[in-house]
């Protein structure tokens, strides 16, 4: 799926690798939603190197999905931050042998201020990981929970532009 | 210096976006290194299931999703191993199209892996982020710089990322050569970035390391390889392709479910830039060899560390290659690229930017794939870069075990290891025996 260009469309980012198990919830939801309100959204699926982000998100509203891990939360958890500085990960020190991060494209974006104009990370908690796998029922299930809330997010952005 | 009958014990995890998929460690006695072993995750094998029953016509779309790096050196490998066994030969734009997005490639990869990647190892900076505080400008070209090669890609791709423009045969529409006006102007621009880059990179301070490698690479007799060519190496390897499995082997390690891949049952080689410009530097464009004198590197250049300047200077020639395509380029008005599906094996080798890529399908007559095998890169490399690390360990152990690991860190860059998209060095972990 490719951009449409469209930059006055708040931008749905989708993060991860269709063929891990719940590590494609990014791409998935990204999809299905644009899918659903294409005239709403433009859309971006990011299943590499996300340095690419750093160009196509400055200045436009944009909505990151992923899969996340943390060991302590329940699988199918919604976790949300509103800013750069709110999305935090545990890890403090991540290395890469083959591309960077999205928290290194973020600090990136933040030095060279190619900043998005708003920002909303839409994690969800992931419980199986194998290569091959297909989306877990359960982080499949939230898939309209993140759609209610990409829609109010979207909602806002409109009362905020009238 | 440590002293004699001492056991040192040195493991770091990598580890994915959710949980470790592979390990390094090396065991060392009497500052002897007793054991080594390092596994990575390789991806292509599950790809080699999926693919059987699919249509010859989806393996490109399918083994493009393999690396979100590389997508072209999949879909350039497959696309030549399905038309071999179909009879078919591309037209000469599809030829040259093809050798253009695999420009755009080499210019991405190469750029995110040298300035994001493998420059803060040299600078001492932990990671791009602290060094572009200090290195700002150089950060920002080097977007720049990435940014054309994914512009090639996204033109005649379709989409920066997994390319879903390229068929078996050729492409599914061909770009008329007003979309290429602007990105000239870029690659003009990229070209400049490139060639200060590389002397720049010159500058940084190389570890003392060198080994005679059997290096292994395609060649061509009238170009720097890329899609086509003989696989050659220093010593006495000069074959076609269709004989590559009669010399590599690749082999299960008991620790690790990743194979290792030797030539001709027992060497272990190096394939990947460093490979390329040691075989093929004739090949170069005047002004690539004139850069690489300029910066001291000449084959056969045997400090892997090197391989940052060598991926500059294959940036730069790659610009200058892409440029003369679009130069020559006009539309394909009557193309037969219509590959019609025949029983059979085949196979062929491509130059990802990390070295070669091998794939070899069998197809039924009605076009579904019988057998498929991918050998990526990052195996062809796995026996070397476990044997560099060993070497390393060895001559680097008077260093502290941050040092020693930043040092084997390091190193493993040096051959841009393909181990997941999603797979991170992550955490350190220094058991002391």
């Amino acid at each position: 799926m490719k951009s449409t260009g469209d930059k006055s469309k708040p931008l749905i980012i989708g993060i991860g690798n269709e063929f891990r198990g719940d590590d494609a919830f990014g791409i998935v939801a990204a999809t299905e939603i644009h899918t659903t309100h294409p005239d709403l959204f433009d859309v971006i699926l990011e299943q590499g190197d996300t340095s690419r982000l750093i160009d196509q998100w400055q200045n436009r509203d944009v909505i990151v999905l992923d899969a996340v891990y943390s060991p302590s939360k329940a699988e199918g958890e919604i976790h949300l931050a509103h800013s750069f500085e709110e999305l935090k990960t545990e890890y403090e020190k991540q290395f890469s042998t083959h591309g960077i991060s999205l928290e290194e494209a973020i600090k990136l974006s933040i030095l060279f201020g190619r900043e998005p104009a708003s920002f909303l990370f839409i994690g969800v908690e992931g419980g199986q990981w194998e290569l091959g796998a297909a989306l877990s029922e359960k982080v499949r299930s939230m898939i309209s929970e993140v759609e209610k809330v990409v829609m109010e997010y979207e909602g806002g952005l409109n009362q905020k532009n009238l | 210096m440590k002293e004699q009958n001492q056991s040192r014990v040195i493991k770091f995890d990598y580890i994915a976006r959710v949980e470790g998929e592979g390990s390094f460690y090396v065991k060392m006695k009497d500052n002897k290194v007793e054991e080594s072993r390092l596994k990575i995750f390789e991806p292509p094998r599950f790809f080699e299931g999926f693919l059987k029953k699919r249509s010859f016509r989806e393996v490109p779309d399918i083994t493009a999703r393999i690396c979100g790096i590389c997508p072209v050196a999949y879909q350039m490998s497959s696309v030549h191993a399905m038309e071999k066994i179909c009879g078919f030969k591309a037209h000469p734009t599809v030829r040259a199209l093809r050798r253009l997005l695999y420009c755009g490639e080499w210019i991405e990869s190469h750029s995110l892996h040298t300035f994001m990647l493998h420059a803060p190892d040299f600078l001492g900076y932990p990671d791009v982020i602290t060094m572009a505080k200090d290195h700002r400008e150089w950060v920002e070209r080097a977007l720049t710089l990435k940014k054309t090669g994914n512009d090639i890609v996204n033109i005649l791709g379709g989409r920066e990322i997994h390319p879903i423009n390229v068929k078996v045969g050729g492409f599914y529409r061909y770009p008329q050569p007003s979309d290429f006006a602007e990105l000239r102007k870029r690659l003009e621009e990229a070209q400049e970035i490139a060639h200060a880059a590389t002397k720049w990179m010159a500058g940084l301070e190389f570890p003392d390391y060198e080994f005679d490698y059997e290096y292994v690479a395609m060649s061509h007799p009238e170009e720097y390889p890329m899609n086509e060519g003989r696989l050659i190496s220093n010593r006495n390897l000069d074959i076609d392709v269709k004989d590559y499995e009669k010399h590599f082997t690749e082999e299960h390690m008991y620790y690790s479910t990743t194979l290792h891949t030797s030539l001709d049952k027992d060497k272990v080689i190096y394939t990947g830039p460093l490979a390329r410009f040691n075989l093929n530097y004739d090949r170069l464009s005047k002004e690539a060899k004139k850069l690489a004198k300029e910066v001291h590197l000449k084959p056969i250049c045997n400090n892997p560390f090197k391989s940052i300047l060598v991926r500059m200077i294959e940036t730069f020639y790659a610009c200058q290659e892409a440029i003369k395509i679009i130069d020559g380029y006009e539309y394909p008005e009557d193309i037969n690229d219509e590959v019609v599906p025949k029983a059979g094996k085949g196979e062929a080798v491509t130059e990802a930017p990390r070295g070669i890529l091998f794939h070899r399908y069998e197809i039924d007559d009605e076009g579904l794939v019988v057998s498929a095998r991918i050998v990526a890169p990052t195996s062809h490399n796995q026996k070397v870069i476990e044997d560099d690390l060993r070497r390393l360990v060895e001559k680097y152990q008077s260093l502290n075990d941050e040092l020693l690991t930043e040092r084997c860190e390091q190193a493993i860059r040096n051959y841009d290891p393909c181990i997941s998209c999603s797979t991170h060095f992550l955490k350190l972990e220094i058991d002391r025996g």
